[in-house]
């Protein structure tokens, strides 16, 4: 193969070690809030769950989507938010809802891992898609929106 | 022959062999490409990154003055290369001062291949394949600084401990003890410990996080151990031989530092 197309693409295709090593993909915990740790178990418990968990032929929690609900967990948790509701969503997603007074924000992570969410207020709603590229950007404007007093303005609309 | 330690099911997710040489003048970009297409039928993926720094062990711990920050004018892009395998299991690193074998799990259920069996031939074969392209390509030999053996190990909740407070059935330099009875049972943990190797050999670092694996959500603690050293001559001979002596270090320290009890759990065989 000619050398030139060695470097016809470049598409990071795993995450990038801190050392030599090459490990990816864990979250340390020594700085972690207690609320993450909660969270995280919970997602550790949901991923346990068989096939057909739901007595309905949903597959277990797909491990796409629990990558992606530790994302979402984690920038959360850099806004200081209590630990949310998390449940399992039929076909393998999961489902993180948070409350406040009279905001509610719930974060839907498909089984493969798209992202999508809903925000209501009074009787107000608003739902669209989240780009997992921006993720954590997205995720920390939606918390600051629960937690706070002004209208949403998230950081893509 | 095994004399070490042996387990049926350790906890090793990763290992990595590493040399570390004087950086080549004479390395340039497309010499990646070159040498690629010598070893495309092992690794036939690849990814471009950035360079890993460099961190030489020193004989004796010194005190350093904090860095300055500096601008460098740096005359030609920095790039490492990574080389898979097909299943993203193995890989081989490349930059104009390093070379890595990494092996490590992806899915979690591969067997561990062990060292003396597969980890140690498959380096010794790629890294005279290296070297010869270096050679052949005229771009000098390795004068090599420093050879690394680092085993990354998870030892996951609900196999051997459950809490914080299990610490010292794991650890039995952990004592879990206090002087009072004010401090609660620990949250979490995290810890480095080091050990110098005999003859200014080198140096085996242990160090102990706290994590969440998020490819399978399980709560984890990762005890990598990191041995480092600078073998006699950049023969590779001689580079082996480190490599087995850090090795050594590796796996004697593993079996020192953790208890008995968690050597049952990974079914100790010798």
């Amino acid at each position: 193969m000619a050398s030139a197309a060695v470097f016809s693409r470049q598409i990071p295709e795993m995450e990038e070690p801190a050392t030599n090593s090459q490990l990816s993909g864990v979250v340390l915990l020594y700085h972690a809030t207690s609320a993450l740790l909660i969270s995280l178990r919970r997602i550790g418990e949901l991923k346990r769950l068989p096939d057909d968990w739901d007595s309905y032929g949903s597959p277990r929690i797909q491990q796409l989507a629990a990558q992606r609900a530790v994302q979402v967990l984690s920038a959360a948790a850099m806004e200081g938010v209590r630990p949310p509701q998390i449940v399992p969503v039929s076909g393998g997603g999961l489902q993180i809802e948070w409350t406040s007074a009279n905001r509610e924000l719930e974060i839907e992570i498909l089984p493969d891992g798209s992202i999508e969410y809903l925000i209501v207020e009074a009787e107000q709603t608003y739902e669209g898609p989240m780009p997992a590229e921006h993720a954590d950007l997205f995720v920390q404007g939606l918390v600051r929106w629960l937690t706070g007093t002004n209208a949403y303005a998230g950081p893509i609309r | 022959m095994r004399n070490l330690p042996d387990y049926d099911a350790p906890p090793v997710i990763e290992t990595v062999l590493a040399v570390e040489f004087a950086a080549l003048e004479r390395w340039e970009i497309p010499h990646f490409g070159l040498f690629w297409h010598n070893i495309q039928s092992y690794y036939p993926r690849y990814e471009v990154n950035a360079p890993l720094i460099s961190e030489i062990e020193r004989p004796r711990l010194e005190f350093r003055p904090p860095q300055v920050p500096r601008v460098e004018v740096l005359s030609k892009p920095q790039v490492r290369c990574w080389f898979l395998n097909e299943a993203n299991t193995e890989l081989i690193q490349i930059q104009d001062d390093r070379f890595v074998h990494n092996w490590r799990k992806v899915v979690g259920t591969e067997p561990y291949p062990h060292y003396e069996d597969h980890i140690r031939p498959t380096f010794e074969r790629d890294w005279q394949e290296f070297c010869d392209f270096l050679a052949s390509e005229k771009l000098g030999a390795p004068d090599v600084r420093q050879c690394d053996v680092t085993y990354v190990n998870h030892i996951d909740r609900g196999k051997g401990w459950e809490t914080m407070a299990d610490l010292p059935k794991l650890f039995p330099c952990w004592a879990g003890a206090s002087s009072g009875n004010f401090l609660p049972p620990p949250e979490s943990a995290l810890f480095n410990v080091s050990y110098l190797m005999p003859e200014d050999r080198g140096r085996l670092r242990i160090a102990l996080v706290h994590a969440f694996r998020s490819s399978d959500a399980t709560e984890t603690l990762q005890l990598t151990l990191t041995a480092r050293g600078k073998p006699e001559s950049s023969a590779s001979s001689d580079i082996l031989e480190w490599l087995d002596l850090g090795r050594e270090w590796v796996v004697r320290g593993f079996t020192d530092f953790t208890s008995e009890r968690m050597h049952q759990v990974w079914r100790r065989r010798i």
